[in-house]
C-alpha cells in the first residue's frame, strides 16, 4: 500500500481502466450489486479524506466501492447482503492494486466506521453501503518503506496439522 | 505579501476530530494515538500559513509527527518508542519555555 503520492492527477483513461478490473472480480450470484464512484474533483476527495480519518495517504483521486445492499439482499440472501459482497468488493479492490501496479499507480486500501458520514458528503443513497475506499494515485519518491511482510500460519490437510513447505 | 491560505482550517480540523472520535470507538486501541498524532499533524499545518501560529519547534517536529504516524503499521513496538522520545521533545520544550534553562532545586 502507498501512503505518500505525488499531486499530479490520475489520467481518466486509467482510471477507468481500474474501474473495469474492479468490474473483473467476482460478484456473488453473478448479479451487478456493486458500484464504484470515481473520485478525483479536488475538493470532492477533500471531503472525502475529512470524514474518513483512516484515509490518511495523500491521494489526489478514491475509488469508492459500493454494494447496493437492498438489491444484494434480493438477489443474494442474508449471507450475500451481509458477507459475499463484502468479500467480492475486497477482491475487486485487489484487482484495483493489481492494475494500478501495470499503470504505475500506487493504491491505499481505507476503511472507517465513518462510512455514513462518507455518504452523506458523497450523496450515497441509503441503501448503500461503503465496502472500501481505494486512494489512487502517482506513488510518491519520497515514501516510507514497504511494511514487513509476516510468515502465514499455514496447516495441511486438517486445522492443526503441520504444513512443511516454505510458505 | 498575500497571506497564504492554509492547508487546513479550523473547521477542516473539527470535523477530522469529529469523525476520528467516531472511528476510535470501532477501531484498535492503538490506532487511537495514530489519529491524535494525524490531528498533531494538521494544527501544524494550519500554523504553516499564519504568521501568528508559526512555531519553529513545531515545524521541527511535523516530520518525527508524520514518520512516526506510520510506524504503527509496521511496528508497534517502535511506535510506542517514537512517542515515548516524542513525548520527551515536547516536555523538554514546554520546560524551556516556561522556565527557561535553569535548573530547578531538585537538581
Amino acid at each position: 500500500m502507498c501512503r505518500n503520492f505525488e499531486s499530479a492527477p490520475v489520467e481518466r483513461d486509467k482510471l477507468e481502466a481500474l474501474v473495469y478490473a474492479a468490474g473483473r472480480a467476482p460478484q456473488g450470484g453473478n448479479m451487478p450489486v456493486r458500484e464504484y464512484i470515481i473520485v478525483d474533483n479536488p475538493k470532492y476527495v477533500k471531503l472525502l479524506r475529512g470524514v474518513t480519518p483512516s484515509f490518511l495517504a495523500n491521494a489526489p483521486a478514491a475509488l469508492v466501492i459500493c454494494t447496493d445492499l437492498a438489491k444484494a439482499l434480493d438477489v443474494m440472501g442474508v449471507q450475500g447482503r451481509d458477507i459475499l459482497s463484502l468479500l467480492d468488493a475486497g477482491a475487486a479492490a485487489e484487482n484495483v492494486a493489481l492494475k494500478a501496479e501495470e499503470l504505475g499507480l500506487g493504491v491505499s486500501f481505507v476503511r472507517s466506521a465513518t462510512t455514513e458520514a462518507a455518504k452523506r458528503v458523497l450523496g450515497i443513497p441509503e441503501r448503500y453501503r461503503v465496502d472500501i475506499i481505494v486512494g489512487i494515485g502517482y506513488k510518491s519518491r519520497d515514501r516510507p518503506p514497504p511494511m514487513k511482510g509476516s510468515k502465514p500460519t499455514v496447516h495441511h490437510d486438517a486445522f492443526g496439522m503441520k504444513w512443511n513447505g516454505k510458505a | 505579501m498575500a497571506k497564504r491560505k492554509p492547508d487546513y482550517d479550523v473547521f477542516d480540523l473539527a470535523t477530522y476530530l469529529v469523525a476520528s472520535a467516531r472511528d476510535c470507538v470501532d477501531e484498535p486501541l492503538i490506532y487511537g494515538p495514530l489519529r491524535m498524532l494525524e490531528g498533531v499533524n494538521r494544527i501544524i499545518m494550519m500554523g504553516k500559513g499564519d504568521p501568528r501560529y508559526r512555531d519553529d519547534f513545531l515545524s521541527k517536529m511535523r516530520s518525527r509527527v508524520t514518520t512516526d504516524i506510520l510506524k504503527v503499521m509496521s511496528d508497534r513496538d517502535e511506535f510506542k518508542k517514537a512517542l515515548d522520545d516524542l513525548l520527551l521533545e515536547f516536555a523538554a520544550e514546554s520546560r524551556r519555555r516556561t522556565v527557561g534553562k535553569r535548573r530547578s532545586k531538585s537538581n
